[in-house]
């Protein structure tokens, strides 16, 4: 008995040592793989490729694709690297990279909107001029500017198909010229007893849709770092409240519903606002009777305004690399997979809509009827860029309020304080980073009819430029002036800093000759109206240009 | 004579009043578990549908997850992290417990405050800088398994309150007599200590066995994208993105019935112990 007790003893504690010694073995197979790397670099010259491991990362459903694709780069072009293919979505892949970088895969897929952070964390290598040439020439102009951060090119488009469009049920929709109008589809879809699914109330990417229409737009710019310096966002204007008229139709009609999935065909869907992903759903759930157009129009005050989108991309990413030698044949793979023959292929498995113009202009590629209603959309789209994180969570609260109103024709004072909401959680944005900004107001010094502000001035810029070095650049703005007369140009230590005056962070009249000086003179008298500005203070003296719009 | 009916028929009521309520409430808790099972056997489509019902049924599901997916391995891992852990965890509680019941040393108090105040810190917070520690010892993606079943081993120790709550309950009189029949402090902890804890034995297997399976944030963050490394919360999590939620909805809904099976198992088996456990544990603290 006592025996057996101390055998059981002796088992478990070598069960422990095992362990520890697997986790030491692990160890030592990780160093023997960086050795290896490191060789590899001090003899470059001698291009063994059988040292050189590379992970991507793609999304699930692509793995199979890409895995073959990367072995017949390994065939076409006689080496034989070591490719390691891991499923990781496309969000994911973009997080875990910022999260660590060196732990994270050479080459991997991510979507558009990803870029400034990736570029933010040193996630990504500029692509070199050469390659960039290429990307430029063989790829449309929007896959080009979705990969470009201030200047430089840092991925390679890979599709061109990151949108949405209307997916319906011809059986349900046979007059299609319904399709066209949002008040009679709202009928149509009613009289039949179905519902419209539309990702309204808590998606800001679906809810833009309504504001693209009217005109209404947010543009943010970030500095070579990808760090956020700027905005022009006019949502929380006249065309904004027409937007969300338009929206307040749909949302608080009977046949609204918050989907984007073509799943809710299989509810009671006609009608699914969706991307090309949803294809295969769609057409499994629909079959003959599945129908793709582009987003319809709506009305309000007799304007008739199309439905815009946005239109993105996937991208491919290279990380930077410590072995020159590894980057090259990085840089080599992911040219490869994002070229005309991958793209084709990945558009005749997985019917991911191509960036490369070639393959756009294939006749399969214009037969397929999803990416002919995208392109038909995009024709009213407007190319993605690059937003901070915060103003997805600010831009889909729209949707959501406006359902809160409950009626499809909500008063106009009821909108604007929604709008209202809006401009203060995008102001709030960028006020946590915010080093100094140009920004123009009107001054009730020089009698001003409007009201607000600190010390009698009040905002006129809806975009504060904010930057490092605040002092030099050029910046433009469009301004109206209600007041009787003239504006002038201050610089803010901080926006929404609470204290404007010049003892604090405080604020500094432009003064002529000096730019950013304390207490400088630089009224400029204009009449009422809408005027661009431009603020050129590269030269010795700043310029102010002012032209009336 | 009246009057007892009317207690009898005041009984009825209120026993009537009851169990609709408890009928009720074990509806509510059901409905999600039924929903799930359901879901896993429907296969007229892959999406998630408005009706709870499937119109055709089969076990295609199943046998997709297992065939065509990379589920079993996050199976295995997630076993083979779960078993080691609820031996492990047992055995390293058991022994803190037990010297902090029984024996009488230098610093007890001092080490039973200190490991009160660290378990007050929420492990979270841990997670980046063990993540560079496993990181450095090649225990992350590949080597996610080894790697967290040492995470849940190393920090086991402070678990040990519900156990040692037990053991002060165990009469010290029956060590001492064990002793002055000459028994060693190993014979009085085997021999009588153990064989009487064994409710909480069990109480802690089951503890340490669950949670690996509903461990998501620091496995996700260890496996950091390596399929083989996940565990079954990390795995079927990838697949609830736009594009691959409407072709995996009711392979997820048949994972997520299959993650239930072995714990329902051992719960079934060990239940009558688990309740004495935790209030056993639970009378003197």
């Amino acid at each position: 008995m006592k025996t057996n007790w101390r055998r059981i003893l002796a088992v478990l504690l070598s069960a422990i040592m095992l362990l520890s010694l697997v986790a030491c073995g692990s160890t030592s197979s990780d160093d023997s793989g960086s050795n290896s790397d490191s060789s590899a670099n001090t003899d470059s010259s001698d291009v063994d490729t059988s040292s050189i491991s590379i992970t991507v990362w793609c999304p699930e459903a692509a793995v199979d694709l890409t895995t073959s694709q990367l072995a017949a780069y390994n065939e076409a072009n006689g080496t034989s690297i070591n490719f390691t293919v891991e499923a990781v979505g496309e969000g994911e892949a973009a997080t875990n990279m910022i999260t660590d970088v060196t732990a994270g895969a050479d080459i991997f897929f991510f979507a558009q909107d990803q870029l400034a952070r990736l570029v933010q964390a040193g996630a990504l290598t500029q692509v070199s001029s050469s390659l960039a040439d290429t990307i430029t020439s063989e790829n449309d102009a929007g896959a080009v500017a979705a990969a470009t951060v201030s200047g430089g090119i840092y991925a390679f488009p890979l599709t061109s198909d990151n949108g949405y469009f209307v997916y319906y049920d011809k059986s349900v929709i046979t007059d299609e010229s319904v399709l066209e109008d949002q008040t009679a589809l709202i009928e149509a879809v009613s009289a039949a007893g179905k519902t419209i699914a539309f990702e309204l109330t808590d998606s800001g990417w679906y809810a833009a849709s309504y504001f693209f229409a009217t005109g209404c737009v947010s543009d943010w710019s970030t500095d070579d770092d990808g760090t956020f310096t700027g905005y022009t966002d006019t949502f929380n204007s006249e065309a904004g409240i027409a937007a969300a008229k338009g929206m307040a139709e749909l949302i608080n009609s009977s046949v609204f519903v918050n989907s984007s999935s073509a799943a809710s065909f299989s509810s009671d869907a006609a009608v699914v606002v969706t991307g090309t992903w949803d294809y295969t759903t769609a057409s499994e759930a629909l079959g003959d009777n599945l129908g793709c157009t582009d987003l319809w129009s709506f009305t309000v005050d007799g304007e008739t305004y199309h439905l815009g989108s946005y239109s993105g991309n996937k991208l491919l990413g290279v990380k930077p690399q410590t072995d020159a030698t590894k980057a090259a044949y990085c840089q080599s793979v992911a040219a490869y997979l994002s070229g005309e023959a991958c793209q084709q292929e990945r558009f005749d498995t997985l019917a991911w809509g191509p960036s490369n113009v070639n393959v756009q202009a294939s006749d399969a590629v214009q037969e397929n009827i999803a990416l002919a209603a995208l392109a038909a959309q995009n024709e009213y789209g407007t190319p993605q860029g690059q937003y901070p994180n915060a103003w997805w969570d600010t831009s889909k609260a729209i949707g959501a309020s406006i359902q809160a109103l409950g009626t499809t024709s909500p008063a106009d004072s009821d909108l604007q304080s929604i709008l209202d909401t809006y401009t203060a959680g995008i102001e709030s944005i960028l006020s946590s980073a915010s080093t100094a900004c140009w920004v123009i107001v009107g001054d009730m010094d020089v009698s001003w009819s409007c009201t607000g502000g600190e010390n009698g001035e009040y905002v006129l810029t809806e975009n504060q430029v904010e930057s490092d070095d605040p002092y030099v650049g050029i910046w433009e703005y469009d301004i109206t002036v209600t007041g009787e007369s003239g504006f002038r140009v201050v610089m803010y230590g901080a926006w929404d800093a609470g204290d404007y005056d010049a003892s604090g962070i405080g604020y500094t009249h432009l003064a002529e000759g000096s730019v950013g000086t304390e207490g400088g003179d630089n009224n400029i008298v204009v009449d009422p109206g809408s005027y661009h500005v431009t603020l050129d203070t590269t030269g010795d003296a700043p310029v102010i240009t002012v032209t009336a719009n | 004579m009246k009057k007892a009916s009317s207690i009898h028929r005041n009984r009825i009521l209120s026993n009537t009043a009851i169990y609709i309520i408890l009928v009720v409430m074990s509806i509510v808790w059901l409905i999600p578990f039924v929903f799930i099972l359901l879901q896993s056997f429907r296969t007229e489509n892959t999406w998630m549908v408005g009706y709870v019902i499937p119109q055709q049924w089969g076990i295609d599901n199943y046998i997709n997850l297992f065939t065509q997916t990379s589920f079993l391995q996050w199976y295995k891992n997630t076993l083979i992290i779960a078993g080691c852990n609820a031996v492990l965890q047992t055995f390293m509680v058991t022994m803190m417990a037990y010297a902090l019941s029984r024996l009488r040393f230098k610093g007890r108090k001092f080490l039973m405050n200190a490991m009160l105040v660290l378990g007050m810190f929420p492990g979270f917070l841990t997670m980046i800088i063990l993540y560079y520690i496993l990181k450095s010892m090649g225990l992350t993606q590949e080597g996610a398994v080894p790697g967290l079943i040492l995470v849940n081993f190393a920090s086991s120790g402070m678990g040990y309150y519900v156990f040692k709550g037990f053991l002060d309950t165990i009469p010290k009189s029956l060590d001492e007599a064990a002793r002055v029949d000459g028994a060693t402090r190993f014979q009085v902890m085997r021999k009588i200590i153990l064989p009487l804890s064994k409710p909480i034995m069990i109480y802690t297997i089951l503890t340490a066995f669950m949670a690996p399976w509903a461990d998501y944030i620091f496995a996700s963050y260890i496996a950091f994208g390596t399929s083989s490394g996940y565990n079954v919360a990390v795995g079927l999590y990838s697949w609830l993105t736009k594009d691959m939620i409407n072709s995996n909805y009711t392979l997820f809904c048949a994972g997520g019935v299959c993650i239930a099976i072995p714990i329902t198992i051992l719960f079934m088996c060990l239940q009558k112990y688990y309740v004495e456990g935790v209030t056993g544990g639970a009378v003197k603290g």
